[in-house]
């Protein structure tokens, strides 16, 4: 049953999911903040980091929404790249290979669309699977790139194809027609093996079986990012399990017994310094009498995996101003294990943006942060530091 | 341009596409090297274009090939009624491309830093993948005997009408 229009079906499946993935993966790229010095992890973007603007913090789900996408809607649509990988290996065979300059090229340019989406696959699904080889930050940057410029030429000369070929049958017809009456599809292509063997399945069969084993990944995976009872059924997900009970109950990502954190660490004397105009020390006594803001956010990571808590704490900007910053600009975070990272001065003042020392109405877990761990409305996971140790806010220029 | 199109073989369109994607490609390239400094991510990609094209294109092609021959023999031999290489395909590939999406949790290959992460161990993946794949089977099997049965009672029925 290979052949044009099987082909262009699959090809307009990923004509519409793939630019949805390099946008979701640029807005990713985006939301580390890269223009923050210290946040990059592409350093030598160049020209690939023209696009880049300011992060924002409104809607606060939004990179939950964008990331879960990047991450689920790429392990959908892989049954749906191997199928048109599939459809399209008599090309592979085709003799002489080239007939001008032209379809020279143009095949090159396909070793960089074949090779590019299972380098784009396999490095985004090494990274989520916790088996990473090599760079993933850089190998899937650039290579997302590199795919890109490929996929665009790619599109350029066959869409016409692709739409001829679409409207050459009846998607509700075939979907009606069985095996006994699956042809080979009656024009000229060399998309349609030579001397096809008698069909062992129809085209609504191929078509049942890819969307099937999309579905089971997506039943088995979007748990993850959507949360609630869909994340028991996530069972290949690197988090659908949550350790703890109660209102601590929901995923970790790195444990504290993972960077050597002990109660000792985070117990009385554990104190959080914030630097501004001067330097101020707080206990978390002292952080709890202040005022609290309680906020539903969510942590969001670029793995693809979400979820969202109840959240009490102290504003950020609350904190820079009692060190004598009113305008805050980027502000440096430190914490136990982590390193640093940097936070804009937008997301400082965001409403909901907390030194959260409380979640669900208890205090938060040790593997969750305790004493005290930062949450920002729709900043990735890796920003919202675990077991603050301190800020460094600067004034806005 | 006629020139162009006989020398070359398109118009200048495509000329210029394909200079603009190869210096994209090109542009990426310098860039990934310089930053990751290691040629690890090209041998990567070259190992990407060859694993799928040789190697796990045609070992499934091959697999493929030989169960059609089977079902073809128990059908000249008249043991199945009703073809069962869809039966076998579709759960196989569901249960084959889960495998391929999830292998490094199913086989633990990387069991310190998922612990290290998530306070569980990798334990459960290959738990969990035997049972989606048990499911699938079964699943299958069941639709296919629903189907063998229906086809042998109107086969039977055919029979007594013709006697």
């Amino acid at each position: 049953m290979r052949g044009p229009w099987l082909t262009s079906v699959f090809g307009l499946i990923l004509l519409i999911g793939i630019p949805i993935e390099f946008v979701t993966g640029l807005l990713s790229y985006a939301a580390y903040d890269p223009k923050l010095a210290g946040n990059d992890p592409n350093a030598a973007h160049g020209l690939f980091g023209l696009y880049l603007f300011n992060w924002i913090t409104k809607p606060s789900w939004l990179y939950r929404v964008t990331e879960g996408t990047h991450v689920i809607l790429g392990l959908v649509l892989v049954p749906v790249v191997l199928a048109k990988l599939w459809s399209v290996m008599p090309k592979l065979f085709q003799w002489p290979p080239w007939h001008s300059i032209a379809q020279l090229l143009e095949r090159i340019s396909l070793a960089l669309v074949v090779g590019g989406i299972v380098f784009e696959m396999s490095t985004g699904i090494l990274d989520i699977d916790y088996y990473g080889q090599i760079n993933f930050y850089s190998g899937h940057f650039y290579g997302a790139w590199a795919f890109m410029a490929g996929f665009a030429l790619h599109v350029g000369v066959k869409f016409g194809d692709m739409v001829r070929a679409l409207r050459s049958r009846s998607f509700r017809k075939e979907l009606r027609t069985g095996l006994a009456d699956t042809k080979p599809e009656p024009v000229e292509s060399s998309l349609i093996p030579q001397m096809p063997a008698d069909p062992t399945i129809s085209r609504r069969g191929i078509l049942a079986l890819i969307g099937g084993t999309s579905l089971a990944v997506l039943l088995l995976t979007a748990g993850e990012a959507i949360g609630g009872a869909m994340r028991e059924l996530a069972v290949f997900g690197t988090h659908y399990r949550s350790p703890d009970t109660g209102p601590n109950h929901f995923p970790v990502n790195h444990t504290a017994a993972s960077y050597g954190i002990t109660s000792t660490d985070v117990g009385p004397d554990w104190r959080l310094s914030l630097l501004g105009s001067h330097r101020l020390s707080l206990s978390r006594r002292q952080l709890l009498a202040m005022p609290q803001t309680t906020a539903d956010l969510p942590i969001a990571c670029t793995e693809g995996w979400s979820t969202q808590q109840r959240w009490t704490g102290v504003p950020l900007a609350d904190l820079a101003r009692l060190v004598g910053r009113d305008n805050p600009g980027p502000s440096q975070l430190k914490a136990l294990g982590y390193g640093y990272v940097i936070l804009a001065g937008s997301q400082i003042t965001a409403a909901d943006s907390l030194l959260a020392l409380r979640v669900n109405g208890a205090d938060l877990s040790l593997d969750h942060g305790y004493p005290a761990r930062v949450i920002v409305p729709s900043a990735p996971g890796t920003h919202q530091l675990k077991w603050m140790t301190e800020i460094v806010f600067t004034e806005e220029a | 341009m006629e020139w162009l199109r006989r020398r070359y073989g398109a118009g200048p369109v495509h000329l210029a596409g394909f200079m603009a994607c190869a210096a994209v490609a090109f542009y990426a390239l310098i860039k990934v090297l310089q930053e990751s400094g290691t040629k690890g991510i090209l041998f990567w990609f070259a190992v990407s274009v060859v694993a799928w094209d040789f190697i796990v294109w045609p070992a499934c092609a091959l697999v493929d090939l030989l169960a059609v021959r089977a079902q073809q023999r128990h059908q000249l031999s008249r043991r199945a009624v009703v073809p069962w290489i869809n039966y076998v395909r579709v759960p196989a590939v569901i249960s084959g491309v889960l495998l391929a999406l999830f292998f490094p949790l199913i086989f633990r290959l990387n069991n310190p830093y998922y612990e290290a992460s998530t306070g569980f161990n990798e334990n459960i993946y290959i738990v969990n993948w035997l049972v989606v794949t048990g499911v699938l089977f079964a699943g299958s099997a069941l639709a296919y005997l629903v189907r063998l049965g229906r086809a042998v009672r109107r086969d039977r029925a055919d029979h007594e009408r013709t006697r």
